[in-house]
């Protein structure tokens, strides 16, 4: 198997061979991949801020953000300049510890969550065995924070939107964990590099979502419900809630609840692309393109050029899930909670089982197909 | 790092869960000290587990099946409290002698 | 000691320190709301320290389970049931204080005891790690069938039965008994509040 482009092992080499000894410079490696991703985690923010405007607009046949860089680009930078010079207010009821824990509860699980996330072969964090299933984890710790900034901002709207954040997050995280425990069981491993390498080698037509298209729907829906998107954006509805836990928030705790959940749908968006698009394979599958045009695989031009595609791929998928997300908002009216909860229960939880069980039965009865 | 740090660790919780367990008044936090009780004894199990049976781990089999018992415990002895605070409108445990007699 | 083993030491003291604190803080807090916050703090160090003992699998499950599920399930019921009431004081509580910490104590310094005492026999091979999953997997559907088949049961049963105790009261009346057709149990409609009502319980 071709293993592309290894940063890590070139990047420990070359620093061995200035003379550092071998502990060091892996130290000095390590926090290079975190650092970046956060960065390229905050850049994806900004862009998906920008994008969710100006599709907005567009939808609404207006013009959205223009003056801030070239077509509003900048503009999601200068809200957040400007959250940063807000004044911090911290109401006087409230209990002023707990205000300050929320916002970081909710964001930390998000960002942590970016250690699975991969673009290649060798460009991930960290291929940890629990791969996706560390993810699952990390997104129940969340409620936590909204339930603990709705109850400390002392304040009804605030509370009732951190109960629901919280009732909804638990509801769906079972159809997601079932939907993912497919996908799981046809790949053999929770490992994100593992799930993608089980898809790729026919290009657009090995990936999951052809095997796996009832759980694609499970999964993108309760996604969006875990992201609190429209159409299940109860916790923050604004005609009912105001807005939700967010309410009494102002400053840069507010931009931390605005970004967790921005960064949150960033990263749901490609764990869609990791599980059922193929991650970082190209719809036209580039090792045999190469294999045809005589080119090694050892390459070190190739290794550049296929690594670039696939971090080009990842987020070419992510932004068309995002874009898709956007439509989805402008086009659906709001759930009631109790459609909600009726839906989740009643309707995602059956539907999951029964396509983990049939996914169990085609992978006994066409163990090529379904990853026997 | 030796087993006999874990398992002192794991007797102190336990510990500090019985305490709890017997002097709180408030139902809900008789349940989080039954919690924290559990918690002592699943660290026990991983202990043993890491450090007497590395190769079969049943310790961890134990632990996952003590982890979904008390899913299943937390959940319904919220659902009793719940009941009992609806029909007494405490959650004081002083309060609950409906089964002295 | 090497590097390692020293990260390792320094992360159990943390661990174990942030454990016992919020496990202590847990019980002793007045405030019912601090110590289901700490209880989840509780767990969280509970799972580093199953990363300690080679056992990813069981922490990533300590998380989802614990301080996804209980514990927010246990700041649910608070939310519904927090009513600011005072307990009515119990002639000679502080006894009962002394004693339990008496009785925790001793039982403490038993356990230390023992555990110091006991000559245990570690076993040297190298720990499962990541392959601890394939090896749960195997445990759970060979030799430890039975309990997993009844666990899952049992989970059912709590489902079911957390349902039941916590709907509101069921109107009999209202079930038509006869015909059988009709398996929704309707729940007796709850008091409308009228708007503006200061009710000092029910607001916190």
């Amino acid at each position: 198997m071709n293993s592309g482009i290894d940063l890590q092992g070139t990047f420990i080499n070359s620093l061995q061979d200035l003379g550092l000894p071998p502990g060091i410079s892996k130290l000095l490696w390590m926090p290079l991949p975190m650092i970046l991703m956060v960065i390229g985690a905050t850049v994806g923010l900004l862009v998906l801020v920008w994008l969710e405007r100006k599709i907005s607009a567009a939808a609404q046949q207006r013009v959205g953000p223009e003056y801030a860089g070239p077509q509003g680009s900048l503009q999601a930078a200068v809200d957040g300049l400007k959250l940063i010079f807000k004044e911090d207010i911290i109401p006087a009821k409230a209990d002023s510890a707990l205000f300050t824990i929320g916002p970081i509860l909710v964001i930390l699980p998000v960002f942590i969550s970016y250690l699975v996330v991969p673009f290649g072969q060798n460009l991930i964090i960290s291929d940890v065995g629990l791969g996706i299933f560390l993810w699952i984890a990390l997104s129940s710790v969340q409620p936590i924070g909204l339930l603990m900034s709705g109850y400390a901002s002392n304040n009804k709207y605030s509370l009732l939107g951190g109960l629901r954040a919280a009732a909804q997050s638990i509801s769906y995280e079972i159809p997601l964990a079932l939907a993912v425990l497919a996908v799981v069981m046809m790949s053999n491993s929770m490992s994100t590099i593992d799930i993608v390498q089980q898809q790729s080698g026919y290009g657009i037509l090995g990936w999951n979502i052809w095997r796996q298209p009832v759980g694609f729907v499970i999964f993108w829906i309760a996604a969006l419900a875990e992201c609190e998107r429209l159409p299940f954006d109860l916790p923050e509805a604004e005609e009912e809630l105001v807005a939700g836990y967010q309410t009494e928030y102002s400053g840069m705790k507010f931009a931390l609840f605005y970004i967790a959940s921005y960064v949150n749908l960033l990263l749901s968006a490609i764990m869609v692309t990791v599980l059922y698009l193929g991650g970082w394979e190209s719809p036209i599958p580039l090792d045999r393109l190469a294999g045809w045009l005589g080119q090694p695989e050892t390459n070190p031009i190739l290794q550049v050029i296929t690594a670039s595609a696939g971090i080009l791929m990842t987020l070419f998928k992510t932004y068309l899930l995002v874009f898709l997300a956007i439509l989805m908002r402008w086009t659906l009216p709001r759930v009631r909670i109790d459609q909600l909860l009726d839906l989740g229960w009643k309707f995602l939880l059956p539907v999951a089982l029964v396509n983990l069980l049939v996914t169990a039965a085609l992978k006994i009865s066409l163990p090529f197909a379904f990853g026997g | 790092m030796q087993l006999q740090y874990f398992l002192l660790a794991a007797a102190a919780l336990f510990c500090i869960g019985v305490y709890g367990l017997v002097t709180s008044r408030n139902a809900v936090r008789v349940l989080m000290s039954i919690e924290l009780m559990l918690n002592g004894v699943n660290l026990n199990l991983m202990a043993f587990s890491n450090y007497l049976d590395p190769a079969v781990i049943r310790g961890q089999v134990f632990t996952v099946f003590v982890i979904s018992i008390a899913a299943a415990e937390a959940a319904v002895g919220l659902a009793i409290l719940l009941s009992i605070y609806r029909n007494r409108n405490t959650v004081d445990m002083e309060q609950f002698n409906l089964l002295k007699w | 000691m090497n590097l390692a083993e020293g990260v390792q030491l320094v992360s159990f003291i943390i661990l174990t320190v942030m454990m016992l604190g919020a496990a202590l803080a847990v019980v002793l807090t007045p405030n019912i709301v601090y110590s289901a916050f700490l209880l989840g703090a509780v767990f969280s160090a509970m799972a580093g320290l199953y990363l300690l003992l080679n056992a990813s699998f069981v922490a990533a499950a300590q998380i989802l389970v614990y301080v996804g599920a209980i514990n927010v399930l246990i700041l649910f019921a608070i939310m519904l049931v927090n009513k600011r009431e005072d307990f009515a004081p119990v002639k000679y509580a502080w006894t009962r204080k002394i004693v339990t910490a008496g009785v925790c104590g001793g039982l403490f310094l038993l356990l230390g005891t023992t555990i110091i005492t006991t000559p245990w026999g570690i076993n040297n091979t190298a720990a499962a790690g990541d392959e601890a999953i394939y090896i749960l997997g195997e445990h759970f559907f060979t030799d430890f069938l039975l309990p997993f088949e009844l666990v899952s049961v049992l989970l059912l049963m709590a489902l079911i039965g957390a349902i039941v105790l916590a709907r509101r009261d069921i109107i009999p009346d209202l079930i038509d008994v006869a015909t059988g057709e009709d398996l929704k149990l309707p729940e007796r409609p709850r008091e409308l509040i009228p708007a503006g009502s200061v009710d000092a319980d029910e607001v916190t």
